[in-house]
């Protein structure tokens, strides 16, 4: 299956990030994430080398690259799942383990949940509340917990559905529902591996419109995706992996012919002609 | 009426070991449907089975060591602790397939198991009681063993609430939350063998995984959480328990076949009529849907 699109570099996109105000008050010097030589992989074998960026409060970023370019392998080792091999990771300028727990949470991807698993949607986001609620206890019903998880619910729109049994949502709101528990969790910084695998345009829509009002919080996202226009029109900046970081920036800047040979191989044909690159990418999922 | 309850119910009773019995299949019947219901969410039916079995040697050399009084629970206890470790062993680090180390070490255990039996002689015709149980020899003692090992088990069910449900259906967020993944799964693997070191003088090690796994698979075809699915598991494995207890009475048939098969009989029918989940229940759906397009 291949896919054609557009990808305009010479118009100005509009972000929705324009449309909040940046907070003047925040330490602009310290970035929310900042990542520092980092090469990491599975038993020994390195599935990323030399990963270097730093990505401000309130940014949103486009992980983008072709399958197996290691977009999951670097989430995974921002949440702390897998502990770097060298290299550090700063979050507000803290790289113990203990702020990633505090600071960063994670949408996996949609096939590493069991949607079979007897949960309602009410469970799932109160177990992002875990640490907050401690050893030997439980919520109160109605109590500061409770409270939380209600309004991470309605904050994605997903709180008359709260008694549901999770498999009994649509793809759409299965996604939300670990945005909400990212919420529940009061991460600020969100990490979403390929939340738009698989959705319909509308529900891809209604997740984009929950992160826009979380932008305007100044919550950081970083969203692996293999939709470039959506990378191109929707995001502050992108991160092109394939291995070792190929490039990083406006997506105007690294939307090139170049960079994204570099980037996706063979596995993609390039079109350019004054200023506007016609991809077409090769999908196997 | 009065004559038949006292047939069906009140003769049988009236003998202290079926008054044991009794009170064993309920007290292990709502043990084994709680732990079941992670063991069944989780998938480690395979791994639970296993383990029964493993725990052979350890009951054959503590019957060798004092016969029917021995150390048996202690003996099961330690074997199927040390069969878990060497499973988790096997399989860091990608060596072995879970399922592959599973059948290794379960199979070597069973083995083992039956040879120490074998020495013992005129004893060994005793080893049909450790694999297919002997619900009708239960004593005081025993029965004050299963209800400290039973209680304990649903001590830490309640305490580890939580933490054991996150643990089962997201571990990368337990991971990354830094809740201690691997004391949660030792703290699932001890509860799995308390209670099949409670469950062994009911149904034997060979029938011990049908009380772990089917009632807690009925249970999930009817409920919607875990903690429901816990209470009906719990329900459904003590309800079978007593029913099969009776049947093996009056049909004169092994207690621990008579227990499992009633409790399977309870899991297909269930299976075949559970609102929504049932096999019927998706037949009918269908059939109205095609009888009545929209």
């Amino acid at each position: 299956m291949s896919l054609a699109f557009n990808l305009s570099t010479r118009a100005k996109v509009p972000t929705t990030s324009d449309e909040c105000q940046p907070d003047e008050s925040a330490d602009q010097a310290l970035a929310a994430l900042d990542v520092r030589d980092l090469s990491a992989g599975y038993n020994g074998d390195l599935a990323l080398e030399g990963i270097a960026f730093a990505v401000q409060r309130g940014e949103r970023i486009a992980l983008v690259g072709p399958n197996g370019a290691g977009k999951s392998t670097l989430l995974k080792t921002l949440i702390g799942l897998l502990k770097p091999a060298r290299g550090e990771i700063r979050i507000h300028g803290d790289a113990s383990r203990q702020a990633i727990s505090a600071h960063v949470a994670y949408v996996p991807q949609f096939g590493e949940i069991d949607w079979d698993f007897p949960v309602s949607v009410w469970d799932v986001v109160m177990m992002g509340r875990t640490r907050h609620i401690g050893w030997f206890r439980l919520p109160l019903p109605g109590g500061r917990h409770a409270l939380a998880v209600q309004q991470a619910l309605d904050r994605v729109g997903l709180l008359p559905y709260a008694n549901r049994p999770i498999n009994e949502l649509s793809g759409g709101q299965k996604r939300r529902v670990f945005v909400a528990r990212a919420l529940a969790q009061q991460a600020d910084i969100l990490l979403l591996d390929e939340p738009f695998a698989g959705v319909d345009a509308r529900a891809q829509d209604a997740l984009m419109k929950v992160l826009d009002s979380l932008q305007c919080d100044g919550v950081t996202v970083i969203l692996a995706t293999h939709d470039l226009s959506l990378a191109s029109s929707q995001f502050d900046r992108v991160l092109l992996l394939n291995r070792t970081m190929v490039a990083y920036g406006r997506p105007a800047e690294v939307f090139s012919a170049e960079l994204l040979a570099q980037t996706y191989g063979g596995q993609l044909a390039i079109l350019g002609s004054e200023g506007r690159v016609i991809v077409v990418a090769d999908q196997h999922e | 009426m009065q004559d038949l309850f006292n047939h069906l119910i009140g003769e049988p009773l009236s003998f202290p070991f079926m008054q044991h019995a009794l009170l064993a299949v309920i007290l292990i019947g709502i043990v084994a449907g709680v732990v079941g219901s992670y063991i069944v969410v989780r998938g480690m039916a395979f791994f639970a089975d296993a383990l029964a079995h493993a725990v052979l040697p350890g009951v054959a050399i503590a019957y060798l060591s004092g016969g029917i009084n021995g150390p048996l629970l202690q003996g099961a206890f330690v074997m199927g602790g040390l069969s878990a470790l060497v499973i988790g062993l096997l399989t860091r680090g990608g060596k072995l397939k879970e399922d592959t180390a599973i059948g290794i070490v379960f199979t070597t255990m069973l083995a083992l198991g039956i040879g120490i039996m074998s020495i013992g002689g005129s004893r060994a015709v005793d080893l049909n009681h450790v694999l297919i149980g002997n619900i009708l020899a239960i004593g005081d003692g025993d029965l004050a063993v299963i209800v400290v090992a039973g209680g304990v088990v649903l001590l830490l069910v309640a305490v580890f609430y939580k933490e054991l449900l996150l643990n089962a259906f997201d571990p990368a967020l337990a991971q990354a939350l830094q809740l201690p993944g691997e004391g949660l799964r030792y703290l699932l693997l001890l509860m799995m063998a308390l209670t099949i070191v409670i469950s062994l003088q009911a149904v034997g090690v060979v029938l011990i995984a049908a009380l772990l796994v089917t009632p807690a698979a009925a249970a999930l075809l009817l409920t919607r959480r875990l903690h429901s699915m816990m209470l009906v598991a719990a329900l459904i494995g003590a309800g079978g328990g007593v029913l099969g207890l009776f049947f093996s009475w009056h049909l004169n048939v092994a207690p621990s076949a008579a227990i499992v098969v009633t409790i399977s009989l309870l899991f297909l029918v269930i299976f075949l009529l559970a609102p929504q989940r049932g096999l019927l229940w998706a037949h009918r759906q269908r059939s109205s849907a095609n009888s009545q397009p929209e």
